[in-house]
């Protein structure tokens, strides 16, 4: 479902060029719940940007769900994601003003062949029961807890019925039971056939990945446990506060 | 993104910023109201001028005599009847009406009612002959503006001399001017046409205050007036042409010499027709009295000339407007940064985001332009109002100074969304540029 080689990505900063993906290498298989273990700054999030095709700027080669990244227009790049692909930030990105069902509803905005407003809405109410909020549609975002927001996010990411789902540290800003709900449902819908990419800096959230991967130096290692790499992460985590 | 879609999703970015929402509007309704306003008054006034002070029908040319000519020499010069049956015949003349100047002179001494009130004066009086038809319209149902002939107005004269006159039609511009000047300084009773018609009042023939009599001996008549008209003679009366000539002869050293035309009127088949006539007039040797065409037209352009001075004030208001809009349109792309870079990751394309800016600055203009284009109505009814109740008459005071052409409302409208449009292009560009990673991130290329 991904495949990502020789990847290169550079950013230019005040102290110059620096390498954040270098030679990454990647493949994802249909169906799969994948979690990027990393530290902050190691290129998480950017690798997470070239597969949804929010930056088709960079070096190697990206191929998504059969489609190569590399060099696709405007146009495309956003069918491609409009219909491949659902993201979810750890900030939610919610629209304060618009309700949790005009949030969730957000995408259909843009579908070339969407249905009507009725058929719009009755869509965004059916992901929201699916995701345990029945009942808080036409609540706004800033009436809603952390993880509700978080779970009207993934409705909104789910709306286009995406191939591949990109989580980015979806539970950074939830507390460790909602974090843990949350996850719970990414389980569930590995397991209605999704795939999922997420990338964390939480060893105990990567732990309900199918399978754990490293990035570290720009680079993608292979875990033998995810328990043994959480560990570490987490370790490095707690010796650098 | 169907045009529906786009719609509802700018009425969600409006409820989201009422405020600045009536605040681009209001400028836009302020541009427009102003647009409105001022070109509806110069029409309104330019119709006046057409239509009342220098009524014109566009299809008439006034054929005169030329002032210096060589006479039969080069075949024109002379208005006679060869000459106006040659004119009439020329191609696109429907019809053709003759004037003959009064040349006798003639006063009118009134002395008794004249509405209700006692007067008493004197004046030299100005005629002119028509033939009927030129003024058919104007004459007042059971009056008759026919010469009967001088055997048959001495014959009628004889069985019932009070009754006997003579038709004639008085100018619609002289009553508006005797109401609204000089009948107020004189205490005068104001009078409609309705009034006027059967209002009879002497004329002696053969007499004047200022010139001298002529040859003719004086001979009093009455006058009737017949009917009130946009073509009758501003400063005098107008009669029957048969009976200015008939008068002209008894004045006549040769009372055999041939009747002879002040100016002969051809009516062309239309407008175009009219123009083009002008210059075969000129060909045959007469000339084409302009005088109240170009007057009229001079008028009429110099009030839409102001009109459009004013109306240019609109346009700076609408830019004005435009940049305010785009002001605002910026601001609310910086605050919506993140936005539009959720609305990129699920599928916008960039000419979805520019839409959706343009929109809701859009919307403001579809707004503005209603609100003020109703802010014309109600200001030109204001005025109107003001005007009727607190300045005082004068000559052709409408009852409306504004006239709205139906194109009019359409072009405020259309400036309103172009000023809403071209005020919002670049921030919804700007805002169709923002790297999706970096607005994100909160952040701006």
């Amino acid at each position: 479902m991904i495949e990502a080689s020789g990847v290169h990505k550079s950013f230019t900063d005040g102290s110059g060029m620096q390498r954040v993906l270098d030679g990454l290498e990647l493949e994802v298989a249909k169906g799969e719940f994948v979690a990027i273990l990393g530290e902050s700054g190691s290129g998480k999030s950017t690798l997470l940007h070239l597969i949804g095709g929010l930056d088709s700027d960079f070096e190697g080669r990206i191929v998504v769900d059969g489609r190569s990244l590399r060099g696709l227009g405007d146009a495309s790049l956003s069918r491609f994601r409009a219909e491949t692909i659902g993201f979810v930030f750890q900030d939610f990105h919610l629209v304060p003003e618009l309700s949790a069902l005009e949030n969730v509803a957000l995408p259909g905005w843009f579908e070339t062949a969407g249905g009507d407003a009725a058929s719009l809405r009755a869509r965004a109410v059916e992901i929201l029961d699916m995701v345990g909020l029945e009942g808080k549609e036409h609540r706004r975002p800033d009436h809603l807890s952390g993880g509700e927001r978080q779970r009207v996010a993934i409705a909104r990411a789910l709306f286009s019925k995406p191939k591949i789902l990109l989580c980015d540290e979806p539970t950074g800003n939830l507390d460790a039971k909602t974090g843990r709900e949350i996850i719970a449902l990414f389980q569930r819908l590995g397991s209605g056939g999704i795939t999922l990419l997420m990338v964390t800096h939480e060893a105990r959230v990567a732990e309900a990945a199918s399978r754990v991967l490293r990035l570290s130096r720009g680079k993608l290692h292979a875990s033998g446990s995810a328990e043994g790499e959480a560990s570490k992460v987490l370790l490095t985590d707690e010796a650098s506060r | 993104m169907t045009f529906r879609r786009l719609l509802s999703v700018a009425l969600i970015n409006v409820r989201r910023d009422r405020r600045g929402f009536l605040l681009s509007s209001l400028g836009v309704s302020i541009g427009v109201a102003a647009f409105v306003y001022f070109m509806g008054l110069g029409e309104g006034v330019a119709r006046v001028v057409r239509e009342e002070i220098f009524p014109v029908d566009t299809r008439h040319v006034k054929v005169v005599p030329q002032r210096l000519s060589l006479g039969s020499f080069l075949g024109g010069g002379v208005l006679d009847d060869e000459a106006v049956e040659r004119l009439a015949s020329l191609e696109g003349v429907a019809r053709r009406y003759r004037k003959v100047e009064l040349e006798v002179p003639g006063i009118s001494q009134y002395d008794g009612d004249f509405f209700g009130r006692r007067v008493r004066m004197g004046v030299d009086i100005m005629g002119v002959g028509v033939d009927p038809d030129f003024v058919r319209e104007d004459i007042a149902d059971g009056y008759s503006f026919e010469d009967p002939g001088e055997d048959e107005w001495i014959a009628r004269r004889q069985a019932s001399p009070p009754d006997t006159t003579v038709p004639v039609v008085v100018s619609r511009r002289l009553l508006e001017i005797y109401n609204t000047t000089f009948a107020p300084a004189r205490r005068l009773p104001r009078i409609d046409d309705a009034q006027l018609i059967g209002f009879k009042f002497p004329l002696t023939l053969g007499a004047s205050y200022v010139a001298r009599p002529g040859r003719m001996s004086r001979r009093t008549v009455m006058l009737e007036v017949v009917g009130v008209s946009d073509r009758s003679l501003l400063l005098g009366v107008t009669l029957p042409i048969e009976t200015v000539q008939r008068w002209n002869a008894m004045a006549k050293e040769d009372p055999g010499e041939p009747d002879r035309y002040s100016a002969v009127v051809l009516v062309a088949e239309g407008q175009e027709r009219a123009s083009r006539l002008i210059p075969e007039v000129r060909a045959a040797g007469f000339e084409v009295d302009e005088t109240e065409a170009r007057l009229a037209e001079e008028a009429g352009s110099a009030v839409r000339m102001t009109a459009v001075v004013l109306s240019t004030l609109s346009f700076v208001i609408l830019g004005l407007a435009a940049v305010s809009i785009g002001r605002a349109a910026y601001a609310h792309v910086a605050a919506r940064t993140r936005e539009v870079g959720v609305m990129r990751a699920v599928g916008a394309r960039r000419v979805h985001v520019a839409s959706i800016v343009l929109s809701e600055s859009v919307l403001a203009g579809f707004v503005g332009g209603i609100a003020g284009l109703l802010l014309a109505l109600v200001g030109a009814w204001t005025t109107d109002l003001l005007v009727a109740s607190f300045v005082a008459d004068f000559p052709f005071k409408p009852e409306s100074f504004f006239v709205f052409p139906s194109w009019l409302p359409f072009a405020g409208f259309a400036a309103a969304l172009l000023a809403a449009g071209v005020g919002a292009l670049l921030p919804a560009v700007a805002a169709a540029r923002l790297d999706p990673v970096k607005a994100l991130a909160g952040g701006t290329r």
